[in-house]
């Protein structure tokens, strides 16, 4: 029986153990970021923060971060959107689910537990009414609808919902008010605003409503702008984006350029400037604020009205993950748009220095670190140290420099293959001078690449038009599998080869593995839990690893085809990037005979030097560079 | 504190811009050359129009805009210029005046032969004069004749115009550029024709080289540059302004009032300019204005805006009736486009509405003879349907006229009917007797035509008299976001069964004649004329949704009101109307529209302005260069000038968002129509904002607009829109070749029809020898017509044979079918 070890990434990249035929998946660790903040509220004492890594919750005392509770914990994923406190739990609303979380006080017991679980995500925020029952609004545009909001007018993305005595208002993002009166003599009515509805929120004069770039109150069904005067008479607009209420009922008003208003006697007045960036989520708590914000964590204001970050250091730099390298024994995470950071001494660490936050290529070759981004690629030595590109100034490395990459793979020590705007480069560096041997399409070298491996002297080009390609990088010539004889259809996603076998993602219908000229398929009704691949790895055992977009899967030698979705423990079911680090058939033999004798030991060693790490979330066509 | 955004005050950033690409390379053309130049002997010199000034104000819902052309020679020799251009369609264009450097001259309202004669002879004499035509009505032609050397000459022309009210927003769009035409028909030849245009004559479009005006390469822009100010005075608050055209810069003077131009970088006339103006929650329900003069006839135009806020019951169900024309005729596009455009409705009908379909040729077939329920079975059925339906056999449309209107009107419900055909037959009188006589269903008829060559006539005129509207979308639009714009305007019914009822008042020729139904968010929009002062009623009534509904407007005709813009709306909307009877009988009422037009100083089909000074600039000696002004390409729907994103067309996938501004801008927010918020971030190396951004599986296909709000560093917000295609489904092909035998040996044309513009379409057969064989789109199919020529190898083994047909769409989504084909014979 052998012993896999599979790392899944939730919102970030954990890992975690496959094992045994009945292959079942366990989380050994996660790692997620917390920087953006959804939804914050108080509970049993504490404040939480419903983010797109988690549930933090935070010590008002300390102000430090007391807990994190994540998918491993019980969450139906990390991805949440919304908290509301309902009959003693904490109800947590987010992309796959809602769930409930029962504590007392911080250090008490904790409960968690998935009351509903959904396959598809919803990106727009649920907003939970905690009065006579929970309503969960649904915001997609064919709404499944709950209860009584079965009957909201279709086609709307409902974000956020207000209740007043009178009544229920609700906003959707294309700018939709609804509201519904209590009683059911009186029509309910719909407003367009035109504008995005951000927030909404009761303070006893009516309704206020954010907008993102306004804030207004809607009463008696008329809608007022409130605004900022300056002595002059002047008017300007609050750019409103969270909404919440102090301990008196008086509206507090977070901004999107990093303001917080309070409402006094109706009338807007400043209590705080320049925190970073969007704010996205208020609560007070005592005299402290809490202040959630879209890009950096939470933020805590003080009585006094010193303002800190709260967020924990060192957390990975972005929860959508991109690629994954193992580079000098750390791992290196790419992601779609907050940079490269290498997992280092404990902590994540982000690389500084590179052109483009927008990440799309990431290499080693043991010695240096090479990362491609819509703006250029970049070196790092083993110390993630930036290192010049050349000193020579030719072209292709000018080019190289600050046109988008799309895709490096290391050839060997020193050797790369880069796809970029102008093709293919072969880049041999030989101690302070780099050579570059470019190919176009010309060569054979096919248009939109979306991936790089290598296969002995052979590049293995993946393309989102044209196939595979395999070039010879010694005698210059290209094979190709475009024909449905060798590929199910064009647009391939990623590859990855083994021992003379190629494993190819499509976008949209399943993996093939191409032997020589044989070509095996693999589609959902071969036991893939999607035909979205968007990473695949092999190893020297013949077994592949396939990310989906409805899971993972493993395809063992035989061809049989084990996967893993959301109903079975798996925090988000998008796969985005595989790694898998090891040392091949020795590593495997070794692991398998060892095992008999020292299983203990065996898992201990096996996750050290046998892993496979899967980060999400993850789409099909992510290659802007054309 | 930092100074925010002044209340009412928007404005767009200026932005980055396409930058042109070098000249061609010179041709023999003497109209050619360079692309921004002409050629003149053996050196380039630029064309003449240098600038068009653009000064508009918006009162109440009237707007008058004064245009003046800048016209400067800057050759050697005298010139001719010719600069074909377009303003809205429904511009009453009321007065011309021409400035030379030191005197104007009043052009004068004369009929169209005998302003064409007085402009020839004076130009023959060798004076300065102009001549303004209407070619369409939203094209017209500006001839300047004998400009001096180095001298410049202003054409100032003055229009009226009603803005369109739809969902709250008030619109003013000004047209800047005539886009390439599909010209059909043989070209005439002649040696006289000037070469101003660029398609000849031909036999169905006798002036075709009126309007086709030359273009610049695409990319060029040329020199002519647009400026643009609109004073915006609704009479009430301004909730916002906002372009999603152009950059503008607004000047807030108070809550009703505020001055709106086109930023300084963003003047290039390569696409029409559109400002929104959002009056939402305080514009007034009615509105009524007047003009009177003297003793004579006064002049009343009505505005009646719907209730804002449509409530559910406040929309009334529908039946659709879905008729398609399959004739022959509409084989290839124009059907393809129709049968997408009924696919686009059928998912997109309210809950309670009901539907059927009909097609007509030879015969005319339906999906079911009663309206079918709006149930998703009932849906994916029609949809089935509507993709096998083919094109073939003639067109005997009046059967399906009679079908579709007939039967009882059932309460409570409001029957539609969706003409789609491209309306060339031989019998439209017997058509709109049909509509007017034997609409017992009292459907309202809403008629669209898929091409440039439709008969536009009669579509309009059926849309007229079955109170619909018309809709004509060439071929190069795309399809999804004009239907749904057309759509959209349908599917809510608020009003109905509209009367206007003039108590008391001595009203005549009211028009439109026959008021149309009032659907969610538009205005009903009507004019008429008085002969006394004094003081009555108007009673409008309708139906709003099953019950009826009236309202009584108290009103005051006075016996002077001094708004002669009035007067010049309601003269041009007869004028409309009298034309619109006119094309299915050319020439028909020239004589009512001449003098009409002639008796309000109106510009029409009929009737130009042409304005002549008396001194003589030319000798007779020196020769006179006709010199046409080149146009730049439109620009198309898209605002590249100012965003852009990495993919137009996208499958569920993560593509970028660019957006030019600037750079010292404190934020710039991307909000998505699924829900998700994103701040761009300042891409240093490009000088723009970028963001990627995931587009989540569930979220259903469509076209979705992405806001941006850009904050400056002033505390302004701005806001820019960026429109996506979301498609995650291919679409069924119709593949010619399906179950037919073929001939070893022998080649065949086989042809694969998809219903959405394919990026590739290729046919794989093993065992005949056919290895992932690419299709060739046809040319002008808007690569929804792909075909390719085959040999069946001699030695294919007789019997069947699976062939495998793959397309992909745009968006990159993969559709394969596979068909059977049958080899004949034994092989040797």
């Amino acid at each position: 029986m052998k012993a896999l070890t599979l790392a899944v990434a939730l919102g970030v990249v954990l890992f975690a153990d496959v094992r045994g035929q009945a292959a079942t998946l366990r989380i050994l660790e996660q790692h997620t970021n917390t920087a953006d903040v959804r939804a914050i509220t108080s509970y049993e004492g504490a404040v939480w923060a419903a983010t797109g890594g988690g549930l933090v919750a935070y010590d008002p005392r300390t102000g430090r971060e007391a807990l994190r509770i994540t998918s491993a914990d019980g969450l139906a994923g990390n991805s949440l959107r919304s908290l509301a406190v309902y009959r003693g739990a904490l109800l947590v609303g987010g992309d796959f689910g809602l769930s409930e979380v029962r504590a007392n006080g911080l250090g008490g017991d904790l409960q968690v537990r998935v009351l509903a679980q959904w396959a598809e995500r919803y990106d727009p925020a649920f907003e939970i009414l905690a009065q006579e029952r929970p309503e969960v609004l649904q915001m997609q545009a064919g709404l499944h609808a709950l209860d009584a909001m079965a009957s909201l007018p279709l086609g709307r993305s409902w974000r956020c919902a207000a209740r007043s005595p009178w009544g229920v208002l609700i906003g959707a993002m294309d700018g939709t008010l609804h509201y519904r009166p209590g009683q059911k003599s009186q029509s309910p009515s719909t407003l367009f605003l035109g504008e995005p509805v951000m927030a909404l929120r009761e303070d006893g004069r009516g309704f206020l409503v954010a907008t993102g770039n306004r804030l207004m109150r809607y009463d008696a069904g008329r809608m007022q702008p409130l605004v900022l005067r300056d002595e002059a008479g002047r008017t300007f607009e609050i750019p409103a984006t969270a909404l919440a209420n102090d301990e008196w009922g008086e509206a507090l008003i977070g901004t999107a350029d990093g303001r917080l208003f309070r409402l006094v006697g109706g009338e807007p007045d400043l209590l705080h400037d320049g925190l970073e960036g969007r704010i996205t989520a208020l609560t007070k708590l005592g005299k402290a604020i809490f202040v959630g914000t879209a890009h950096a964590g939470v933020f805590l204001i003080d009585a006094s009205g010193t303002t800190r970050s709260v967020r924990k250091a060192g957390e990975i730099c972005g929860n959508h993950v991109t690629r994954l390298v193992m580079h000098r024994g750390a791992l290196v995470a790419a992601t779609f748009d907050s940079g490269v950071c290498a997992f280092v001494e404990g902590m994540w660490q982000s690389l500084e220095g590179l052109p483009s936050e927008f990440v799309l290529g990431l290499a080693s070759d043991g010695n240096e670190l090479w990362v491609g981004t819509s703006n250029g690629l970049r070196r790092f030595d083993s110390g993630f140290n930036p290192i010049a590109l050349s000193n020579d100034r030719t072209p292709a490395l000018r080019d190289m420099e600050t046109l988008a990459t799309t895709a490096i793979v290391a050839l060997g020590t020193r050797q790369w293959a880069v796809s970029y705007l102008h093709g293919v480069a072969h880049v041999t560096i030989m101690g302070e001078s780099i050579s570059v041997e470019l190919f176009k399409n010309r060569d054979g070298i096919p248009k939109h690449r979306t991936g790089l491996s290598v296969m002995g002297r052979r590049l293995v080009v993946a393309s989102e038009t044209d196939g595979v390609v395999l070039f010879d990088l010694s005698t210059k010539r290209a094979k190709r599998y475009l024909d449905p004889v060798h590929l199910p259809e064009a647009w391939v996603t990623d590859v990855s080869t083994d021992k003379g076998q190629l494993w190819v993602a499509t976008c949209q219908s399943g993996v093939a593995k191409i032997a020589g000229e044989v070509s095996t398929f693999f589609r959902a009704g071969d036991g893939l839990p999607d035909e979205r691949v968007i990473a695949v790895a092999a190893d020297a055992s013949g077994l592949a690893y396939v990310a989906t977009l409805g899971g993972l899967a493993l395809i063992d030698p035989s061809g049989a085809v084990t996967s893993f979705r959301l109903s079975q423990g798996l925090p988000d079911p998008r796969g985005s990037a595989l790694l898998k680090v090891g040392r091949g058939l020795v590593q495997w033999w070794v692991q398998w005979w060892v095992q008999w004798w020292v299983q203990w030991w065996v898992q201990w060693w096996v996750q050290w030097w046998v892993q496979l790490l899967v980060a999400f979330p993850a789409t099909c066509g992510g290659h802007p560079a054309r | 504190m930092r100074s925010t955004v002044s209340r009412f005050a928007l404005y767009l950033c200026a932005l980055t811009f396409l930058s042109s690409r070098s000249a061609a390379e010179p041709s023999d053309n003497a109209y050619s050359g360079a692309g921004l130049q002409l050629l003149v002997g053996d050196h380039f010199e630029p064309l003449p129009l240098i600038e068009t000034k653009v000064r508009s104000h918006i009162l109440g819902f009237v707007s008058k805009t004064v245009v003046t052309q800048s016209f400067v020679n800057p050759y050697d020799g005298f010139i001719e210029a010719t600069y074909v251009f377009p303003l809205p369609e429904t511009a009453a264009v009321h007065a011309m005046t021409m400035r030379l450097s030191d005197r104007e001259v009043k052009a004068e309202i004369k009929r169209r032969e005998e302003a064409q004669r007085i402009y020839e002879e004076a130009v023959d004499a060798g004076r300065t004069a102009a001549l303004l035509n209407q070619e369409r009505p939203n094209i017209f032609t500006q001839k300047v004749g004998n400009i001096p050397p180095g001298e410049r000459i202003d054409v100032e022309l003055t229009y009226v115009d009603a803005l369109p009210y739809e969902r709250g927003l008030s619109s003013f769009v000004f047209p800047t550029v005539v886009g390439p035409r599909y010209i059909p028909g043989t070209p005439l030849g002649g040696e006289d024709l000037e070469p101003t245009g660029r398609i000849p004559d031909t036999s169905v479009v006798p002036d075709a080289s009126a309007i086709t005006p030359p273009a610049f390469d695409e990319g060029e822009l040329g020199q002519h540059r647009i400026d643009i100010e609109v004073t915006v005075d609704p009479g009430v608050p301004i909730a916002a302004l906002r372009s999603p055209s152009h950059a503008i810069r607004i000047e807030k003077k108070s809550d009703s009032l505020a001055i709106v131009r086109n930023d300084a970088s963003d003047r290039a006339p390569n696409k029409d300019f559109i400002l929104s103006i959002d009056l939402r929650g305080s514009g007034p329900s009615l509105t009524v204005l007047t003009h009177r003069q003297g003793e004579e006839d006064g002049y009343v135009t009505l505005a009646l805006q719907p209730p804002a806020l449509p409530e559910p019951s406040e929309i009334l169900p529908k039946d659709m009736f879905f008729v398609l024309d399959t004739s022959g005729s509409m084989s290839g596009v124009p059907l393809e486009a129709s049968k997408a455009l009924v696919i686009e409705a059928l998912k997109n009908l309210n809950p309670r509405d009901r539907f059927t379909i009909m097609r007509f040729s030879d015969n005319v077939s339906t999906l079911s003879t009663k309206p079918l329920p709006n149930t998703p079975q009932n849906v994916r059925s029609a949809i089935e349907y509507v993709s096998k339906l083919q094109g073939e056999g003639g067109t005997e449309m009046l059967s399906g006229i009679e079908k579709a209107i007939a039967g009882k009107p059932e309460p409570g419900r409001v029957r539609i009917v969706f003409f789609l055909t491209d309306g060339y037959i031989g019998n439209d009188d017997e058509i709109l007797a049909a509509i007017a006589g034997r609409n017992q269903a009292q459907a309202r008829i809403f008629s669209m035509g898929v091409g440039s060559s439709v008969n536009r006539s009669l579509l309009s005129n059926m849309a007229r008299v079955g109170r619909g509207r018309l809709a004509v979308m060439r071929f190069d639009e795309p399809v999804l976001p004009y239907v749904r714009r057309f759509y959209d305007q349908v599917r809510s019914p608020i009003l109905t069964d509209v009367s206007l009822e003039w108590q008391g008042l001595e009203i005549s020729d009211q028009t439109p004649a026959i008021v149309a139904d009032l659907f969610d968010g538009q205005p009903l929009l009507v004019h008429a004329r008085y002969e006394e002062p004094g003081k009555g009623n108007l009673v409008v009534r309708g139906k709003l949704g099953n019950k009826p509904w009236h309202k009584v407007v108290p009103l005051d005709l006075p016996h002077e009101a001094h708004r002669p813009a009035i007067a010049n709306l309601w003269a041009r909307d007869m004028i409309r109307g009298w034309s619109d009877e006119e094309a299915s009988q050319p020439g028909s009422r020239e004589d009512e529209i001449a003098t009409l037009a002639l008796g309000h100083n109106l510009l029409s089909h009929y009737t130009s302005f042409v304005a002549v000074d008396r001194r003589v600039a030319r000798p007779a000696t020196e020769p006179l260069i006709p010199v046409a002004q080149r146009l730049p390409l439109p620009e198309g729907v898209s605002r590249n000038a100012l965003g852009e994103l990495s993919r137009q067309e996208i499958p569920p996938g993560d593509p970028f968002i660019t957006i030019h501004a600037p750079v010292d801008a404190r934020r710039v927010t991307a909000f998505f129509p699924f829900g998700l918020v994103k701040d761009l971030k300042l891409d240093e190396q490009r000088g723009a904002w970028r963001g990627r951004f995931l587009v989540p599986a569930g979220i259903p296909d469509g076209y979705y607009t992405i806001v941006v709000a850009i904050e400056t560093h002033s505390g302004l917000i701005t806001y820019h829109e960026e429109v996506f295609h979301l498609d995650s489904e291919g679409q069924e092909m119709i593949i010619d070749f399906d179950d037919i035998e073929l001939q070893p040996g022998k080649a065949r044309l086989f042809r694969v029809d998809t219903i959405e513009a394919a990026a590739e379409v290729y046919i794989h057969c093993e065992t005949l020898g056919w290895r992932r064989v690419a299709m060739v789109a046809e040319p002008a199919s808007q690569s929804v017509r792909w075909n390719k020529w085959l040999k069946v190898k001699r030695d294919a083994p007789a019997g069947q044979h699976e062939v495998l047909v793959v397309m992909r769409d745009l968006a990159g989504n993969r559709i394969e079918q596979r068909v059977t084909v049958t080899v004949a014979g034994e092989h040797r």
